[in-house]
């Protein structure tokens, strides 16, 4: 693998940055979920999302974001049909469009929860927005690298031809 | 009648969807709505012909009362029977006609379509239901003139029919909203027991008199139907000779018992009606194309039947609805004849035909629809004539009664001379031996319809009596005082009868002086279409010199344009609503720290301009973000804060990535105005728009939803960030329409960006310089 | 609404005009990027004065939450709309090598010769 020419490789903070991922996922969907509460959101936490990509693609390269788990279109599909499955729901039960319900449940240890089935609408938004950015970064991110190889392939500069694979 | 309506539409769909599939099948299922409005007219008919309507409603929009209101009265009952009817035989006949090589199942369905427009135009009661239902039999027939799409003359044809139909429509609905407007009704039945009077009125009626003077091919708009016979001919048998070119003519049929006094009445439909028969009649007598002789004869006979309904008294109301009957009847039988002769013989001119007397059925249906056509007793055309002539004598509608009279008698016997001519240039030639073998015997599906057409306007003639008692009680559904009056095959010696004799025998006299005349005539191009042709051009070339003087084709110049005119109208609107801005009303600043912010944010605003290269520009842009963010946290809006933080930081990552591999510099591209003019631009576009929002910030006048949204946000939506709950509760639909946006934005930059690649790769190809195999390497749907 | 903001406002469109007026590509979507901000702004600090964050329970005096769910859609939507842009400027670049925004050529004709039918579809 060999990074973008002008970032210096660190394999330090390449790891850092690995190991923070999950962490940085974690507080993404924590910011989406107390949204309703706190400052935070769907719109947030999708972002947040994209910025560990960013964060990835710093240290690792264009190949950090060719290795995502999923697709991020598939994301956006999902994140959309959450959405709009929740505002769909109440019409099951005979109540209007993007209705929303409360349900509170007692569980052992943890106390009283409440649960708002518009907080799931709101994960869909983040499902969504953390589809499009991801979509967005990977695109541009080929773009960049395939913009590169073209500058590369001219003659003269040929020695790092198809290097980054 | 609104499932036989949708009956008609779906047939419509499934030919035009599956037409690759369909093919010979096509007309026989075209046969079918047909037949089903034929069954359930039967079925409804007593009740409808002793003065009780079929109605029915279809709310469409509600909040604009817009509704589809139908009404089946006797007069919608004959025509219902007319469109049906013939629709049904023209499908039979088209089996025989097309062949493999036209496609069977599109014209199947666009005249399926059209059949099913024209029923709801004769069917329609609401004013704009009428106005729907006949723009949509101007786009039908429209897309059948130009059948032959290879063919210019046919695209022409086409165009020019839909331009003056389209005109007249557009006409007609501003005639129907005036009179509607002039009455508090929006149906016609509404309208009519209204009876309103005024100048609104008489405005109305000659806006509605265009638009039926153009979709019946009146003078001076009679110039497109000969065109329009650029169509195949069971099409022009159907739409331009029985039914489409009707629709002026029901519309007037409606509207005359009540409005023919208003003073523009009946001078318009009598001198355009009168100038339609003379020439339609002597452009018929020049024509060596048997069709395009018989489509002047039908801007004639149409003129004809313009005339008489047009009148408006009990009498020629009468005798409109039965020549109306007559002539559907012999033209669809003439044309679906001719239509037959081209197929077998191979031409239409009359003066290479031959050998069509040869073919029994044919000439004996081409000579039964001949004689009605010039009313020679005892077919129903002369029945009918015969009665137009008597309500015409009777009088009762001034000197314009008088015109009429005149202008029917020599149209007749123009008529006469015209359809001697059309029947002798068929028929009249036998077969010189040598091209005996040419003719081969038409099936039945081509002898049948006609035959079966010709015969009825027979038969039709010789039930004179019980026929005129139909015809009578249809005509009382226009003008109840018309329900008395009566078809006879014999009346006696009568001044009708004098004049029907010397019609006929000017009219043989007239055919045998011309003959030698018409042998040859070329037909010249008529005033009216040289007209519409000038007309059209200069449209035309109008707008290529409009667009090159205002079109330079700078994008920013347009730009600047488009800005400044916005802030000039914005900044003149506000001066003059609420007056000059008083800036001393407003706080300079909330606090300090705002002073300080905003002066930052200010300077790295600038500094995206200032910047030589285009990173530089980016992280100025991306500073200018952040400190926005810190601008929306001291107005109250941490949500906001965050979001912007966040955007901004993915922002200039995705600048970076884009930019870093454009040239580093700006492009120096020549500016299209100095750079002074573009900064005192912006200037006064960026303090018009702080002035427009100053304004905007001391405007409200009802109380902010806030207080509403801030109190119920706790106990109905279970959530403590108001911010939050608006967005994924109060108004999710709008956050459900923004994601949607997001997501198809997202979906843009996959696929242009994928388009980018697949032209670089396939430029590296062609240099020879990239030889890999470059699929595979990303998870993405988007290859 | 304060005159500052009012000013932050206007040096926000200024720019952001300034900007989308040149011909260079990437310039425009500077500009876009800027007049999003400058909208953004407006809507808020006109929609709205200032005070504690909307959020119940926090502040006694909670600001107006709808300029700011309105907003806050449309800075996320800007994102999407930059990156949609800032692709089509790459596709541009792959296309013609450049960024600049052209005149339109078939404009440029028809001013030059208004008179001279050209394939705009004309029946002849």
């Amino acid at each position: 693998m060999t990074p973008r020419p002008g970032i210096t490789p660190s394999t330090i903070l390449s790891a850092t940055v690995a190991g923070l991922s999950p962490v940085l996922g974690m507080i993404a969907i924590y910011i989406t979920l107390r949204g309703h509460n706190a400052p935070g959101g769907g719109f947030a936490g999708g972002l947040i999302v994209g910025i560990i990509l960013v964060l990835r693609y710093l240290t690792d390269g264009p190949d950090a974001l060719r290795r995502l788990p999923v697709d991020p279109v598939v994301l956006i599909g999902v994140g959309l049909g959450v959405a709009v499955l929740t505002g769909m729901a109440p019409l099951v039960v005979g109540e209007s469009f993007m209705e929303s319900a409360i349900w509170k449940f007692d569980l052992p240890l943890i106390g009283s929860v409440k649960v708002v089935s518009s907080a799931i609408f709101d994960l869909g938004v983040f499902i969504l927005v953390s589809g499009v950015v991801a979509a967005i970064l990977v695109a541009l991110s080929e773009a960049d690298d395939e913009a590169r190889r073209g500058l590369d392939d001219r003659p003269g500069r040929s020695g790092s031809q198809g290097v980054d694979r | 009648m609104l499932l036989l309506l949708l009956a008609y539409g779906t047939t419509a769909a499934v030919c035009l969807v599956g037409h690759r599939r369909l093919g010979a099948a096509a007309f026989p299922l075209a046969t079918l709505p047909h037949l089903a409005t034929l069954v359930w007219l039967v079925s409804v008919a007593g009740g409808v012909l002793d003065g009780t309507p079929v109605t029915a409603e279809l709310a469409w929009v509600d909040a604009l009362d817009l509704s589809i209101t139908l009404r089946l009265d006797g007069f919608g009952l004959l025509m219902g029977l007319l469109v049906a009817g013939i629709g049904a035989l023209v499908s039979v006949f088209s089996v025989g006609y097309f062949s493999a090589d036209h496609d069977r199942a599109r014209i199947a369905g666009l005249l399926t379509a059209f059949a099913g427009a024209m029923l709801g135009l004769v069917w329609s009661d609401g004013l704009l239901t009428l106005f729907v239902f006949w723009e949509l039999t101007s786009v039908a027939s429209f897309l059948l003139i130009g059948t032959d799409d290879r063919s210019a003359t046919a695209r022409a044809a086409a165009l020019r029919a839909l331009l003056v139909t389209g005109t007249g429509g557009l006409s007609l609905l501003a005639g129907l909203i005036l009179l509607g407007i002039a009455s508090g009704e929006w149906t016609i039945s509404g309208v009519l027991a209204a009876d309103p009077t005024g100048g609104l009125v008489s405005a109305a009626l000659v806006l509605v008199l265009f638009g039926t003077a153009t979709k019946s091919a009146q003078v001076p708009f009679q110039f497109w139907l000969p065109g329009a016979m650029a169509a195949p001919t069971p099409v022009s048998a159907y739409l331009h000779s029985a039914t489409m070119v009707k629709a002026g003519i029901v519309v007037v049929a409606r509207l005359a018992p009540v409005f023919a006094d208003d003073a523009p009445w009946r001078p318009i439909i009598v001198v355009c009606g009168v100038a339609s028969i003379l020439l339609g009649g002597v452009r018929s007598l020049r024509q060596q194309d048997a069709k395009l002789a018989l489509a002047h004869g039908t801007v004639s006979q149409l003129g004809l039947i313009m005339v008489l309904v047009g009148l408006g008294t009990p009498a020629t109301t009468f005798a409109g609805v039965a020549v109306l009957l007559a002539h559907a009847l012999f033209k669809a039988s003439w044309f679906l004849s001719v239509g037959a002769v081209d197929h077998v013989t191979g031409t239409r001119d009359l003066r290479r035909l031959h050998g069509v007397r040869r073919l029994p059925v044919l000439a004996a249906t081409i000579v039964l629809a001949a004689a009605s056509m010039a009313a020679i007793p005892p077919t129903l055309g002369f029945v009918t004539k015969e009665g137009a002539l008597e309500a015409l004598l009777e009088g009762g509608a001034g000197w314009t009664g008088t015109l009429a009279l005149v202008g029917v008698v020599a149209g007749s016997v123009l008529t006469v001379a015209y359809t001697i001519r059309l029947a002798v240039g068929v028929l009249g030639n036998d077969t010189d031996g040598s091209h005996a073998n040419e003719l081969h015997t038409p099936g039945p599906a081509l002898l049948v319809p006609p035959a079966l057409l010709a015969a009825a306007g027979l038969v039709a003639g010789l039930a004179a009596a019980p026929v005129g008692g139909f015809l009578a009680r249809v005509a009382a559904s226009l003008d109840p005082a018309a329900g008395d009056s009566a078809l006879y095959l014999w009346h006696g010696l009568t001044p009708a009868l004098g004049l029907s004799a010397l019609v006929l025998a000017g009219g043989f006299g007239l055919w045998w002086i011309s003959r030698p005349a018409t042998r040859e005539a070329a037909a010249p191009r008529s005033a009216s279409t040289v007209a519409y042709d000038r007309a059209y051009e200069a449209l035309l070339s109008g707008s290529r010199r409009i667009t090159g003087s205002t079109q330079s084709g700078s994008l920013p110049l347009y730009l600047g344009i488009v800005l400044l005119s916005i802030a000039a109208a914005t900044g003149a609107a506000l001066a003059v609503d609420r007056g000059l801005l008083d800036v001393s009303s407003f706080p300079i600043a909330n606090s300090p720290l705002e002073v300080a912010i905003c002066l930052v944010t200010a300077l790295s605003s600038l500094g995206v301009i200032l910047a030589r290269q285009r990173f530089g520009a980016a992280l100025a842009l991306g500073g200018s973000g952040y400190l926005l963010a810190l601008v929306f946290l001291l107005q109250g809006a941490p949500d906001l804060a965050v979001t912007q933080f966040l955007v901004e930081t993915v922002t200039v990552a995705v600048y970076v990535l884009v930019l870093a591999r454009l040239p580093q510099r700006f492009s120096s591209a020549p500016a299209w105005a100095p750079l002074g003019v573009r900064i005192a631009l912006s200037v006064v576009v960026g303090l018009s728009v702080a002035g427009f929002a100053l304004h905007a910030s001391t405007a409200r006048e009802a109380p902010s939803v806030a207080e509403e949204y801030l109190r119920r946000s706790e106990p109905e939506a279970g959530g403590r960030n108001v911010v939050n709950v608006i967005l994924v509760d109060f108004r999710g639909f709008d956050t459900l329409g923004e994601i949607t946006v997001l997501a198809i934005a997202g979906a843009g930059v996959v696929n242009l960006v994928a388009a980018a690649r697949r032209e670089q790769r396939r430029k590296h190809l062609d240099d020879g310089t990239d030889v890999e195999d470059l699929s595979g390497r990303s998870p993405g749907v988007w290859r | 609404m304060s005159l500052v903001q009012a000013g932050l406002v206007a040096v926000l469109f200024s720019v952001g005009t300034f900007l989308v007026l040149h011909r260079s590509l990437t310039r425009i979507i500077l500009g876009i990027g800027l007049l999003g901000n400058g909208v953004n702004l407006l809507i808020l600090t006109a929609g709205s004065r200032p005070g504690d964050a909307p959020i119940l329970g926090t502040g006694s005096d909670p600001t107006d939450p709808v300029p700011q769910a309105l907003v806050l859609t449309a800075i996320v939507i800007g994102l999407a709309v930059v990156a949609f842009l800032l692709s089509m400027a790459y596709r541009s670049w792959t296309i013609d090598g450049n960024d600049v925004v052209e005149d339109d050529l078939s404009d440029r004709r028809i001013a030059a010769e208004p008179d001279v039918a050209q394939d705009f579809g004309d029946e002849t």
